[in-house]
Parts: C-alpha cells; structure tokens; sequence
C-alpha cells in the first residue's frame, strides 16, 4: 500500500516538471454556454432533474478536463538529429513519442515553433503542425517523421515542440511544450546557370560540356537530394524504384578552384552562394578536386563527402 | 486545430442519429405525431445517404429547396398548432423538427458540435413533461450515447471502435457523478420562477378533487391511481384508519344540483374555537401539485403550517397563497380528537340554506321524521338507520342520476357512493333545521411497510358531513359509514376490481401475490423517496438536508464555500487516482517491478534499455553481499516470462522477492 503510494507521488512529482496548459476550445465555451441556459431553464422552472441533467454535464466538463490532462501527460519525447538538407527541402526529423502510462493516447498533434516570428501576439498561431498521431497503445512508442520547411541557410533551430490534442471530447485545448536543442544546418540552395569553372590557375577557364573527362559513365549510386535531375537513372529506377544517380569520373588531378570572386556581376550574395554550392555538387560528382575561396575564408583543394561537407557548411554560414 | 478531418464520418453521423433518437423518445409521446414522424422521416434520410448513398439536400439545388420548403412549412405548421406563444411544448417540438432537418444538411464539424449540444437541450425538456423515476435512464443512455459523438469526432473512427467509445463515455459520465451530487446538494438554490413561466409549464393535475360537487362526478376520480399526498408521521404512529379523514375544501352553497364553498365575505370572520382532546399528531405532508389553492389536512389541524403563505379559515380549511403548481411539504399538527366552536358560530345560518322548490320529497320524508322523533339526535339516528336498513347500496359505479339528484337517489335508484350519501344527508340535516355542511377530501390511504409513508391516490376521494350541535360544536358524521362499513375501516384497495389489484395471471396464487405487493411497496418506497428528495428537492429542502447535515443556519455564502472546497477536493483526489496505475496484467512482472523499485530505493535504477539479465549483473557488482539472491530472483524471473508459467516458480519467486532487503 505505502508502496504503491509512494510510487504515486514519484510518477506524480515527475509529471509535475512537464507542464500542460489547457483552455477550452470554441467548442468548450459554447457548452459552458449551453449550460448556464440549461440551468437557468431549471431554475426557472424550478425543475429538479433539469438542474440534475446540468450539474452532471458540469462534472462531465470537469471530467474532461482530466482526460485531457492525462491524455498529455507522462509523454516521453526523443528527437533524433538531422541531417543537413539544402535550403527549400524539407528537414527532416525522426520523432519518437513514449506513453508511459498505462492508457493509450489518442489524436496528439505534433507542432513546432515557426522561425520567423510573424505575429508574437498569438499564443497558438505561432506553432506549425506538422503531424497528427492518431494512437499510442499504453506502455508503447510511437516513432514518425516529421518534414520542416526550410525558408533560409544557416543554422535552423528547432527550438521547441508543441504536443496538442483535443481529445477526448473537443471542450478543451490542451498543450504542452518540450524545448529542443536540436538543430539542422540547411545549405543554400543549389541553383545557377554557371557552367563549372575548368581549371586552378592564375586566370579561371569554363569547362566545357563537351570535356572528355564528364562522360566517362563510372557507375551508380544512391540518389541524394541536390543533385541535378537529369543525373538520375530513370531507368534503373523503373526496375527496382530506388532512385540512382549517374556516376562519371573525370581525368585524376583535374583541381578546380570555385571562387566567390569569379561571380560578383550576380546579383546578389545569396546568388553567388547558390552558384557556388551547385558547382561543389557537380564538382563533386564530377570527382574532381576543388578548392573554395569565399572572402575571408578559402579551403583547400579536396574531394571526399567529408570535404563536400565542409565547403557547403562554409557557404551556409558565410556571413556577407 | 487537426484539420485533418473536418468533416464528421458517417461513423459519427450514425451514432449521433442514434443518440438524438433516444433524446427524442419521449417527445414521441408528448408531442403531436407529426412532429415524430417528421423526425423518424429525416432521420431515415440521413442514414440513407449514409447506407445508400442517396443525394443530400447540399448535393442538389432541387433537394435543397425541398428540404428547405418544408421547414419553413413545418415551422409555420407549428404556429397554427400553437398559435404563436413560444410556450414550453411549442420550444421543445420546434426544437425536435429542427434537429432532425438540421442533421440531413449536418456538414461540418461544427454543426456536429451544434447538434450534439441541442440534443443535451432535447433531453433536458423531456424533463418538463416528467420528473418521473422511469425518466432518468433513457436520459443517461442518451448522455452517454452524445458523449460518444462528441469522442467520435475527437478520434478518428479506425484507432477507437463504437464500442470503445461506448464504454469510455460511460465511464466518463459515471466519474462525472460525484461533482453532480456535490452541485445537487450544495449548489445555492435559487426560488423560481426568474422569468414569466407559462401556464403549461407544470403538468396541472388532470385528476384531484374540485371544489365543487355535482352528484355523479366523484365515480370517475375513485378509480385513478394517481397519488395525492403522501404523509409521514413522526416517529411512525399512524392513527387507525377510521381516523385518517383528511380535511379539503368544505362546501355551504347548493343551488339544488351543485355544492360549492362559501363565497368571498360570505363567513363572518371570527377567532374559531378549537378544544383538542386525545393525543397530538406530528406528521409531514408531500402534496402532489393540484394547481388549487387548497391544502389538506388531517381533521383537525390545529395550528398553520410555517415556511409559506397561508390562511387557515373559520370553517377549518386550510389556504394557500398561492395555487399548489409543484409538489409541496409542509409539517402540521392534528388532533383527531376536537370539539370546533363548540358555543357559538356566527355562520350557522348559511349552514341551513336549502334552494326553494328541489327535492320535494326529501323535504317531506324530513318532515315526517321530524315528527316522529323528539331530539336531533334521535333524528340523526333515524336518518342513518334509514341508510343502514332498508335496500342503499355502496357503489362505485352508480346509475345515472337524471332528475332531481336527491329525490331520485332516495327513493328510486339507493345506489351509491360517499357523495350521494354525503348530500342527501346534508339536505335531510338542513330540512329539519341542523346545520349542517359537506366536506370533501380523502379518507385512509396506503401504508406502505417498507417505509412507513402513508400514501393516499385520488381513488381515496371521499365526502362527509359536519353538522354543528349546540355544545358539541361541528360533528363530523359519515353517512357512507352506515351503508358500507368496509369502506371507512380498510379503506378502497378492498373495493377494487381485482384486476385493478393486481395483474390477472397472478391473482391465483398467494406466494406470487405476496411477493408482487412486496415489489409494488419497495417501488413505492423507492418512488416516495425519489419524490421527496429528488424531485422536491428547491430552497427549503436544501436548508433543511444542509441543516440536518449539521451545517448552522445555512445561506448561499456558506453553502458556495463548503461547494468550492469540497470541489477543490474532489479535483484532487480525482487528479491523485488518476495516477495510479493498474497492476501489470502479468503477475511475474509485477513481480519483479517490485524487485526493481526495491533495488531503486538502494540507489540502483533499472534503465529503459537495460534488460534483466544486464540490470542483475550491474546490481550485483553494486551490492555483491546479495549477489546470490538477485541472480536466483533474476533467473525465476526470466524462466517465467521466457520460458515457461508455471505456479509454483511464481510463489518461489514471490517468496525470493518478499525475503529481499537489500541494505547499502
């Protein structure tokens, strides 16, 4: 007894540090509405089962409000990190929802906070929902993806969660938040009609479609966001339906050198950014060296997706 | 916020259907058969679209205009019928049509939502036409089944079945039942009427005894079974039953066919006498409303009763201010034992009045008698002989009576019940110069054993006379009594058909007899009970419990700070179980979570991605004093979920879990 009690209050102290707001719904005003009609008929009418019938809908509201609180409560909540994504994909985030009571949850919305922050005066507005959990079993899990939109590069983070639900009878609007240290690094996006810059040098050259080294077909490999469409095997893909992209290797020790200063008559920073980022995508297919010059920041000549990492991670950062 | 569904399933339609239809039951009844079937008609509509997929009033312009016309025909249908005052009856049939064309156009979700919450308002004026026992558990069926509509919509049909639904919302409406009595008792109560309530607002009594008597009208009442007044005595002492006369209104005027009572200012005002002989009676009177004015009372009250307005007149009639619209309680104390003015009363002149040119027959066999006799009291006894000896018969069903009421019952038909015998021997009084009067009321009435209530029905009706004797003052004689004494001593269950008893198929054995009046006093009693303090349940009630609860002089202030503390409370302890968690279905689990919180207490806590056999061996590299227990404790344990179930290795590892206290 003093056993089962004292593990009471232990799951009764933990949930206490998970706070859970909770208001009522539209829906919830127009009820309480519906019985302070209910009651005054009663009374009026000085009807008995009529103030019976109203005080229990009274109680059925308190009750609710319970089911609600229990229904957010004794949630665990695990975010795996991201990958880096370009910018105008989505990021996307594996979430894993935990109940660890013995009831099952229903209908928990998923939401996180919007970065730009349009109109702070909206308590609720201010979240994106992103996902609709429609059922966790009692002592189960619950693991889905979520995709976040990304508007800018840069670091992008998720700074907090929101887990909401109207369940079970719509009367009320319960919310709880877990903030997030998680963030994703979103690259710029790659876009541009530069054609790749031929060779390091004193002064920078095009490379030319028809350069030899481009066609030579090297093989297949899984397709990753960013690279260009018509890389991709379409007909490998009618086979087995995973997506592949075109391998060609070029002549060893052809080093490239992208630089920002090869692009100021662009129009904008964001621009060259953009143009940069496509060329060390196609550079890197391309299996070629590179070297990125950015003002203030240079890398020196490599490959590699180590490599790849860090020169995008470079423009994504780069501060005009 | 989920935009997911924005529109209810038919999943959802087809329970909130179901639910309306139950709300709607009893209008059924009550209302007019179009109303219903308008109802029925729409509903049918819905669920086959539903089932059939016919086209919706939203899928076609003619539809629209059709579903549309007839509402407005409906609604115009229903001012003709109720000629345009929005009274009760005509709220709650308008309420009925327009749910029921509401949910044949119900898109959105926010219309279910509408819906959901009028049909709470359809269940509550099904409570206007009655408060009945029999009431209460369609209405919870029909709470439950919209609290599964609103869940319905709430969760998506694929995650949570109807049944499902079905038993959370029961379970809902049933934790919801302790706020609702708090409310019920402790929420101030507030006397009505707030605003003008229309006449149809309380079901007035169809049935009751008139103020006025014309010969042939009780026969209808004396069979109804519907209850007057019920009356607990203090401390159980019920006064025989050739005592339990109970006083109502007291009629002086006869036009030759009618007894009414005394008009307004036709009694001289004076203090009347009353000297009480006997033992006093305590008792409290539940009075079904009768929409009159009239009270009753066991003859003779002697004092008024208190918490309302009302008069006690010089004819010994008691008053209220106000007509009886909802059932009433009040406490009185009587004495069967009286003698009323005995010396003098200024009104014993209209107590002799006869109308000029009725009952010439009656006024000469008075005559006779007169002569024949020396004293009234001698009179008196020839009169009631009269009744006892030659051919008069009590019943309850008597020829008509065409003529001179009187006369005719006299000399030609000698069949009848208490008024037939109550006015002619009021006008035999009055012929030979004794005043004397009718009084009507009810005599007797049912104990019921369970719960020592007396209960009188309408069926109890009765009539009888007072005649005013110098030095005795008003005697009360009942000339029913001298033609069926069965009537007066066990009262008119006896005189019943039997049917009307008991149902046929039983009336031939006695055990099954015995056990049906067992059940009928126990549904009584429960009824009596629910009555008093349910449906009577207003202000005074309310003082009154709180009051015998122990709570001093309550008010409204007192009764909303005890309501929000013991609120508060209830919010606690509901928020406390709610954590409490049922035991693992699995009794090794449970087990060993025991084992777990035991270690947990040393400091050693099991994490999530730690299984048995990992936590056992960290455990014992922390308390290597007990290494061999949580190894044996672990092994008994994995055996069990992994391997095999078996008895008596589940006591074993109860009794290894039981032994161990692990120390640091």
């Amino acid at each position: 007894m003093t056993r089962s009690l004292s593990a009471l209050w232990q799951r009764l102290r933990n949930s206490q540090k998970q706070r859970i707001y909770i208001l009522p719904s539209r829906a919830g005003f127009a009820y309480a509405g519906l019985l302070i009609l209910m009651l005054l008929g009663a009374i009026n009418y000085s009807n008995s089962l009529g103030h019976l019938l109203s005080f229990l809908l009274a109680g059925l509201g308190h009750v609710t409000m319970h089911h609600s609180h229990r229904n957010l409560r004794q949630l665990g909540l695990s975010v795996s990190p991201f990958d880096p994504v370009f910018c105008h994909q989505p990021a996307r985030l594996k979430l894993t929802i935990s109940n660890q009571d013995d009831r099952n949850r229903f209908q928990l919305e998923v939401a996180a906070k919007e970065n730009q922050q349009k109109r702070r005066w909206t308590l609720l507005g201010s979240y994106n929902p992103l996902h609709t959990v429609p059922r966790i079993d009692a002592d189960n899990t619950y693991s889905c993806t979520l995709n976040l939109a990304t508007q800018r590069r840069g670091w992008h983070p998720l700074s907090s969660l929101r887990i909401a639900s109207q369940y079970p009878l719509g009367l009320f609007y319960s919310w709880t938040l877990y903030p997030q240290t998680a963030q994703v690094l979103v690259y710029p996006e790659p876009k541009g009609q530069r054609p790749l810059p031929v060779k390091a040098g004193g002064h920078s050259q095009t490379l030319h479609h028809e350069h030899q080294g481009e066609d030579d077909f090297a093989g297949l490999r899984t397709y990753r966001p960013g690279e260009a469409l018509h890389r991709v095997a379409w007909k490998a893909m009618a086979r087995d339906d995973v997506m592949r992209s075109k391998q060609f290797s070029s002549p060893e020790g052809d080093e490239l050198e992208l630089d920002w200063h090869d692009l100021l008559d662009l129009p904008d920073d964001e621009a060259r950014l953009s143009q940069l980022c496509r060329w060390l995508i196609q550079a890197e297919q391309g299996g070629h060296r590179y070297s990125l010059q950015l003002p203030g920041e240079s890398i020196q000549a490599d490959h590699g997706s180590a490599h790849q990492h860090r020169c995008l991670k470079a423009l994504a950062l780069y501060h005009g | 916020m989920a935009k997911a569904h924005n529109m209810p399933d038919h999943h959802s339609i087809n329970s909130l259907i179901t639910a309306l239809f139950v709300a709607a039951l009893p209008h059924f009844v009550y209302q007019p058969f179009w109303v219903g079937l308008m109802f029925v008609v729409m509903m049918g509509w819905r669920l086959l679209h539903s089932y059939r997929a016919w086209p919706l009033p939203a899928h076609h312009r003619g539809l629209k205009l059709f579903h549309n016309g007839l509402a407005v025909a409906m609604i115009l249908v229903l001012f003709s019928q109720f000629s345009l005052t929005i009274g009760l009856e005509a709220g709650a049939a308008l309420l009925t049509i327009m749910l029921a064309f509401k949910l044949v156009e119900l898109q959105s979700l926010r219309d279910y939502y509408l819906s959901c919450f009028l049909g709470f308002f359809l269940i509550i004026t099904n409570f206007f036409y009655s408060q009945r026992i029999f009431m209460v558990l369609p209405m919870l069926v029909a709470v439950i089944l919209l609290t599964s509509c609103l869940l319905s919509i709430n969760s998506p049909s694929s995650v949570q079945s109807f049944r499902q639904r079905l038993s959370l919302a029961s379970r809902m409406v049933i934790q919801s039942i302790p706020v609702m009595l708090l409310l019920f008792v402790l929420f101030p109560r507030i006397p009505g009427p707030l605003w003008g309530v229309p006449d149809d607002a309380n079901q007035t009594a169809s049935t009751g005894i008139s103020d006025s008597l014309t010969l042939g009208q009780f026969s209808q009442l004396s069979l109804s079974d519907e209850i007057a007044f019920r009356v607990a005595f203090a401390e159980d002492r019920i006064p025989s039953s050739a005592n339990l006369y109970w006083r109502g209104p007291v009629l002086w005027n006869t036009d030759g066919q009618t007894w009414s009572p005394a008009g307004n200012g036709q009694l001289k005002r004076f203090e009347p006498q009353l000297a009480t002989q006997g033992e006093a009676i305590d008792y409290t009177m539940t009075l079904e409303p009768h929409d009159e004015q009239w009270l009753f009372a066991l003859d003779m009250p002697t004092a008024r009763p208190e918490g309302f307005l009302n008069y006690l007149t010089t004819d010994g009639r008691l008053l209220s201010g106000k007509p009886i619209k909802q059932r009433k309680q009040y406490q009185l104390v009587s004495y069967t034992g009286y003698r009323f003015n005995p010396d003098t009363d200024p009104n014993v002149e209209q107590a002799l009045k006869l109308p000029e040119g009725f009952h010439p027959q009656t006024l000469e066999l008075a005559n006779q008698w007169q002569q024949e006799t020396v004293n009234s009291s001698e009179y008196i006894n020839r009169v009631l002989q009269h009744f006892n000896r030659e051919a008069f018969s009590y019943s309850l069903s008597p020829p008509a009576l065409t003529g001179d009421g009187v006369d005719q019952f006299l000399f030609e038909t000698r069949e009848g019940f208490c008024e037939h015998y109550a006015v002619s021997f009021t006008v035999l009084m009055r012929a030979a110069g004794i005043p004397a009067r009718v009084v009507t009321g009810y005599l007797g009435g049912e104990v019921n054993p369970v719960d020592n209530v007396l209960v009188v029905r309408q069926r109890d009706a009765h009539a009888w006379v007072e005649i005013w004797l110098k030095e005795q003052g008003w005697v009360r004689i009942d000339p029913t009594s001298a033609v069926s004494s069965e009537r007066i001593e066990t009262g008119m269950t006896n005189l019943l058909p039997a049917e009307r008893r008991s149902p046929l198929f039983i009336s031939n054995s006695d055990a099954l007899l015995k056990l049906w009046y067992q059940m009928r006093y126990q549904w009584d009693a429960f009824n009596t009970a629910w009555d008093i303090w349910v449906v009577a349940f207003g202000p005074e009630k309310q003082i009154e419990l709180l009051s015998m609860l122990g709570m001093k002089d309550p008010d409204w202030k007192k009764m909303a700070a005890v309501l929000a503390f013991l609120l508060a409370l209830t919010g606690i302890v509901m928020l406390l179980l709610s954590y409490a968690r049922r035991p693992h279905p699995d009794k090794a689990v449970h087990l060993y979570q025991q084992f777990c919180s035991k270690l947990a207490r040393t400091g050693i806590n099991r994490q999530t991605h730690e299984g048995a056999y990992d936590f056992s061996k960290r455990a014992q590299r922390f308390l290597p004093e007990y290494k061999t227990q949580i190894a044996a404790i672990t092994e008994i344990y994995n055996e069990l979920r992994y391997n095999q179930a078996d008895n008596s290795l589940l006591t074993k590892l109860e009794s290894e879990i039981k032994q161990f206290r692990p120390k640091r």
